[in-house]
């Protein structure tokens, strides 16, 4: 009985619905042909030059305040995502309770212990390379590492500061990404959310790094000089350490 | 996945916009200028209808076609109606048909007198009833069939009002079908 009831409103709702749908259909056909006629009447009508400067500059300035607005976000959630706390904040964890312990990896002790074999650092300070790198970096940004090897088809997209960290996107053709985020290594202990993620250490020119992997998405972290690194990007790991062991140093 | 997503869309969105511009600005100029009869509040209304284009861009589909002429046509026609009442200080004169108030509140009553209207074929009958806001409602609402908020977003005014609207142009629409149907009977 109820279930009648329920399928004779729903028949009521969709034929009012497609009687409004109609008067709709209607009243959309009356305004288009009012605007085309009117239109139509005044061939010599154009937008003022200036009005014209002026929305596309409006526009500009709107999708450039959304990519940053996006790039912020990307950043943020991409960082939540892997649950990876950053290599710049100064926090000590080492009170956080043991009983998660199962469920997360300590990634920090390794880094730490293998600070003192610093992996190789190439100072770069000349050449067109170097002029086009700066050229792209934000003003003031210097003493930052930089790859020196990329995947075929990634090009600089943004970079973007975030408390100490230093984060640069490079992007392909088809908009998959890489993510450079580099900054100090305070001697806070990092925690890494291990669940739902293939994870392992690989050696990144000689000294010990830290990946995880989700669906063919790869996370690398490292330290280097005393710099703490992350590297995300849609590349396989060996591409992943690839990118790392290249890095240039740009001061 | 998602991210990489935004991102491709970011670029296709500044592209669409520029095809938008190119096919409708001169069409919704036209729109600004039949409304305000102004040509600096038309510019300025047409400067507010791009902003909104944008920030409903990802609504548009095919930028060349009919649903985005007419998409575009009512975010203008919003905007200028909207201008020409902030520069007038004009209040707008929601409706006089009192006899809406004789018609309960409820969605179900009113459904039911338009399921059983018989489609007229003189369908100015109903159009003239309502006015250019009311239209635009009805288009975005049961053509487009865009939910109340993306109607207060593309609008920009707040759900409660797209639903009292909305609810005002049904009972509307719902007393020239009893009116009719009167008339049929006697």
């Amino acid at each position: 009985m109820v279930q009648n009831i329920n399928e004779l409103n729903k028949a009521i709702k969709a034929r009012s619905d497609g009687f409004l749908a109609y008067i709709a259909q209607a009243a959309e056909e009356d305004m288009l042909e009012e605007f085309n006629s009117w239109e139509r009447n005044n061939p010599d009508l154009k937008v003022p030059k200036e009005l014209e400067s002026r929305i596309l500059n409006t526009a500009d300035e709107f999708h450039k305040k959304q990519k940053r607005k996006q790039l912020r976000n990307n950043c943020i959630r991409f960082l939540k995502m892997t649950a990876i706390i950053m290599l710049v904040v100064a926090i000590s964890f080492s009170g956080l309770l043991i009983s998660a312990e199962a469920f997360r990896l300590k990634i920090f002790d390794f880094i730490f212990e293998n600070n003192k074999e610093f992996t190789k650092v190439v100072p770069v300070e000349s050449g067109s390379n170097v002029l086009t790198i700066k050229k792209n970096l934000p003003e003031g940004w210097q003493g930052l590492f930089y790859p020196g090897y990329l995947p075929e088809g990634y090009l600089f997209a943004e970079a973007e500061e975030i408390g100490d960290s230093k984060t640069i996107v490079f992007k392909n053709k088809s908009q998959a990404i890489i993510i450079l985020t580099q900054g100090p290594l305070y001697e806070s202990e990092m925690r890494v959310n291990n669940e739902g993620v293939e994870s392992g250490e690989v050696l990144v020119d000689g000294s010990s790094a830290f990946w995880t992997s989700r669906k063919g998405e790869v996370t690398l972290i490292w330290n280097q000089n005393e710099y703490g690194f992350l590297l995300y990007g849609p590349e396989n790991l060996s591409e992943m350490i690839k990118i790392a062991e290249e890095l240039l140093y740009i001061k | 996945m998602t991210d990489r997503k935004n991102s491709k869309n970011n670029v296709l969105d500044k592209d669409k916009f520029e095809s938008i511009y190119s096919l409708y600005s001169k069409y919704l100029y036209a729109i600004g200028l039949r409304i305000l009869k102004d040509e600096d509040y038309a510019s300025d209304a047409l400067q507010n209808c791009f902003l909104r284009i944008f920030e409903n861009i990802h609504k548009i589909k095919d930028v060349d076609s009919r649903q985005t002429k007419s998409f575009v046509c009512i975010i203008m026609r919003n905007e200028s109606i909207n201008l020409y009442r902030k520069k007038k200080k004009m209040e707008h004169v929601t409706d006089s048909f009192d006899k809406t108030l004789y018609i309960k509140d409820e969605n179900s009553e009113v459904e039911e007198i338009f399921a059983r209207a018989e489609i007229k074929k003189d369908i100015q009958v109903y159009l003239k009833e309502l006015n250019e806001e009311e239209r635009d409602l009805i288009i975005l609402k049961y053509l487009k069939e865009y939910s109340h908020e993306e109607i207060a977003d593309i609008l920009h005014i707040s759900q409660d009002s797209v639903r009292q609207r909305l609810s005002r142009i049904r009972k509307k629409l719902a007393i020239v079908v009893m009116k009719d149907k009167e008339k049929e009977e006697a």
